[in-house]
């Protein structure tokens, strides 16, 4: 079996994206990140070349936690995203990869399989303890005064947002967004065309980011509504 | 030479995949994206504030909220006694016979059980003693066809088991009424080989 010691560059930022919301933040200039040729980074890592291995942390370590943040929340975050980048170097020095252009793919079917056996984990460590009412949950179910904040300060502005249009344009928020349904039915059973329905709602989220500046310019709030971390990718 | 990613996500499809809408390919396309992409991962996460918010705020607010009634003077006829109460009492009658059908009948409550993790919506929650319609997110799943589903107490009991066909990246189902409590619905791949997803549902 091949050993692979590795350990996540100096200087790289560490906080996860799904962190970074604090609901409304300022849009910024489009950029696509720029990348590395992907067969290159994975020859040099199939070579075991330690730059290649700091490069794939580099473009994915961002993405991988901000994938685990989401679906398993922050418990043990840093040990899952360091397993998930043993077990992609590992993959790639075993040949597993074999076309080095489908690397998105590779990682993204790593970082999803690391997801479900954790939650086999947790769900089979419940079942074994279901008789001492043991409180284990595979949902991050911490409360964070910070986030609970967060959340009461954005839905209180959708509240407004929400008595502010009529009631018909507020029936269609709620039948799509809280009912589930699907925006052909909407639009079916409303006698809406797709144009107005997607100006309803862009509408809607404008007036929500607008009154979410008014309160940041009126409030010391500004760190609920800014962009906590800096986009290396952008 | 550097690799080529594609476009950024539209609107449409990171709201599509906070909601549960976007097909598998579409979901598939745009998690590689977002391995990559600050910008998108941004994006995102604003996009699910937003439909949050907007979920709790609709729960929050009366379905039908008070408008102003004109103001009207009548006058009341001079009342008969003994036929007024009788009358008083046949309508409380109604008026309670009503309003148990009411509850009775009353439409399921849509739940959204979502795999958005560590973020302010620890668990579902749901009103107790009303049929719920479950509405359960499927984002980052096999593509398989349909799904498993159970719901299980707080000490593992198994209450209610259904089969949710797939319907984009989202599934669909309704259960009977629970008890107030905590519980948790567990999602399992046909034929049935392990657990794939989990969720907390508290009953109030």
């Amino acid at each position: 079996m091949l050993q692979v010691s590795f350990s996540p560059p100096p200087g790289r930022p560490e906080e996860p994206a799904g962190s970074l919301p604090r609901g409304l933040v300022r849009r910024r200039r489009s950029r696509l990140p720029r990348l590395p040729d992907w067969a290159g980074l994975v020859e040099r890592i199939r070579a075991g070349d330690p730059a290649g291995m700091e490069e794939l942390y580099g473009v994915f370590s961002r993405g991988v936690r901000f994938y685990l943040y989401r679906q398993l929340g922050l418990q043990e975050l840093e040990d899952k995203v360091h397993d998930t980048f043993l077990i992609v170097i590992q993959a790639i020095r075993r040949g597993e990869l074999r076309e080095p252009e489908r690397l998105m793919g590779f990682v993204r079917t790593i970082v999803r399989r690391q997801v479900v056996a954790y939650i086999d984990a947790v769900v089979h460590d419940r079942r074994e303890q279901a008789g001492l009412h043991c409180g284990l949950g595979v949902t991050d179910g911490r409360s964070d005064p910070e986030q609970d904040a967060i959340a009461r300060q954005q839905t209180e502005i959708m509240e407004t947002v929400l008595r502010s249009i009529s009631r018909r344009d507020r029936e269609i928020l709620t039948r799509f967004y809280l009912q589930g349904q699907s925006q052909a039915q909407i639009c079916a059973e409303m006698n809406l065309t797709d144009t107005q329905f997607r100006l309803l709602k862009s509408r809607a989220k404008s007036r929500f980011g607008e009154l979410g500046r008014r309160r940041l310019r009126l409030r010391p709030l500004a760190r609920f509504f800014r962009r906590t971390s800096a986009a290396p990718g952008d | 030479m550097l690799s080529d990613i594609g476009p950024h996500a539209s609107e449409d499809a990171l709201e599509g995949y906070a909601v549960g809408f976007l097909g598998e390919a579409e979901a598939e396309s745009l998690e590689e994206h977002l391995l990559v992409c600050n910008r998108c991962q941004d994006r995102l996460v604003e996009t699910e504030a937003f439909i949050r918010a907007t979920r709790q705020a609709a729960r929050n607010l009366p379905a039908e909220l008070p408008e102003a009634l004109p103001a009207r003077a009548w006058r009341l006829p001079r009342l008969v006694w003994g036929p007024a109460l009788a009358g008083v009492v046949v309508l409380l009658g109604i008026s309670g016979w009503w309003g148990l059908r009411r509850h009775q009948d009353a439409p399921p409550v849509a739940v959204a059980l979502e795999a958005l993790r560590g973020d302010s919506l620890p668990a579902a929650r749901a009103p107790s003693g009303r049929t719920l319609l479950l509405r359960v997110d499927l984002n980052g799943l096999p593509d398989s066809g349909s799904f498993e589903l159970d719901v299980v107490s707080a000490q593992g009991r198994l209450l209610q088991r259904a089969v949710v066909p797939r319907a984009g990246t989202a599934a669909q189902t309704t259960l009977a009424k629970l008890e107030p409590g905590q519980y948790w619905v567990r999602l399992y791949d046909q034929p049935r080989r392990g657990p794939l997803r989990e969720f907390g549902l508290r009953v109030e």
